[in-house]
């Protein structure tokens, strides 16, 4: 399990799926990422693989590939409270020798290889990011096609109070579809059990 | 275009200060925004009650809203979309209602090719004074104006090595002669 992506570390597949994720059952067994439905990019049918190896690994999972639309660019950029009128103005952006609409630095944090296509909160847990970092080697622009894919780099746990605290690292690459690195992204996850065992809120009578 | 000074490489010294940017308190609105636009739905960032039994006081802000802050106050610095890469340690959850003072400083500067990049350590205290994001960034300006002007006219970039001060040659690395670089290592 998990080692059914042959590619080499860094080569992204030439055609990344167009087609929608398939969600499938949680995984079972490993702890981190127990009840986290597994996503699998849709290819031919019964050629699903899950699409993120749980332990370390070189080998980075089947790209993904995220149309950048101008919507989202404007979007996240107001999210983060960005004023810069090149995240929301593609005349701007075009007098100033974009393509279009530039992202802002953050944005890759928005884009989706199959793994981040599920929130990762899975049940009775809690997960919080201790460590953060995004690094853009070259501007993406709304109208851009961008592969992406996740590998971990690393887990590790420690005891805690109230069961083992684990520490999950997950690196994401960006690439434009002629294999050019656009991003590449770092976070590491703490990942322990809630003390209450929490199961996300609902509304009542649900 | 903003009448204040643009920030060049050839102006920058290692030690300055990037001046600090303080946020609006922070506000649950926010922590939606980010979590819809990210697509980043951590129960923690949204949902008081899940917050709560999990034994948070209430529901905690996106680390990612940090980063956010140091894009900010680079961005107002540099007067453009110059960074590179940001990497931030979260040392303290930050709360609704926080106000954020976002710092740095440049930590050295050195040309790669055609770009001339600018190394920063940047911090985030709170209302408290508390250090609560730690990071590093990475910024690639111009050279100068000449060499902004020049690629803008689809010209040659400008290529310009720093020459050891003319005060003092020889002495650019090791050289104490800067004051003002010395006890920034605080790790």
């Amino acid at each position: 399990m998990g080692k059914s992506n042959p590619s080499p570390a860094g080569r992204s597949p030439a055609k990344p799926p167009r087609i929608g994720p398939t969600i499938r059952p949680p995984v079972a067994g490993l702890s981190a990422f127990a009840g986290m439905p597994v996503v699998s990019m849709g290819g031919s049918r019964g050629a699903e693989v899950p699409v993120l190896d749980p332990k370390p690994s070189t080998h980075f999972s089947q790209a993904a590939l995220n149309e950048i639309e101008r919507g989202a660019i404007r979007r996240f950029a107001e999210a983060m409270g960005e004023t810069n009128p090149l995240y929301f103005d593609e005349k701007v952006a075009r007098a100033q020798g974009f393509r279009d609409l530039v992202a802002p630095l953050l944005f890759p944090l928005s884009l989706r290889s199959a793994l981040t296509l599920t929130p990762v909160s899975p049940p009775n847990r809690t997960v919080l990011t201790s460590e953060q970092q995004v690094e853009q080697l070259e501007p993406i622009c709304a109208g851009d096609q961008v592969a992406v894919s996740s590998r971990v780099v690393e887990t590790s746990q420690r005891p805690g109070n109230a069961g083992p605290i684990e520490f999950i690292q997950i690196e994401d690459e960006g690439r434009a579809l002629d294999g050019r690195l656009l991003f590449r992204t770092r976070r590491t996850l703490i990942v322990r059990a809630g003390r209450e065992q929490p199961a996300p809120s609902t509304n009542p009578g649900a | 275009m903003p009448l204040t000074r643009k920030i060049y490489y050839s102006s920058l010294q290692v030690g300055d200060e990037i001046p600090a940017w303080q946020s609006p308190p922070l506000d649950r609105i926010q922590f939606a925004r980010y979590a819809g636009a990210a697509g980043d739905y951590n129960p923690l960032y949204v949902d008081e009650p899940f917050a709560r039994a999990a034994g948070f006081r209430s529901v905690i802000a996106p680390g990612a809203l940090g980063l956010g802050g140091l894009s900010q106050m680079l961005t107002e610095w540099l007067k453009g979309p110059f960074l590179r890469r940001l990497h931030a340690k979260f040392l303290k959850i930050m709360w609704p209602g926080d106000i954020l003072t976002c710092r740095g400083r440049v930590t050295g500067k050195h040309r790669e090719g055609n770009d001339y990049r600018v190394e920063l350590d940047l911090w985030i205290e709170n209302q408290d004074g508390e250090m609560v994001v730690r990071g590093t960034g990475t910024a690639s300006l111009f050279h100068s104006a000449q060499d902004e002007s020049q690629r803008l006219a689809g010209g040659p970039p400008l290529i310009v090595d720093d020459p050891p001060s003319p005060a003092d040659p020889g002495s650019a690395k090791p050289g104490a002669s800067k004051g003002t670089a010395k006890g920034k290592s605080k790790r």
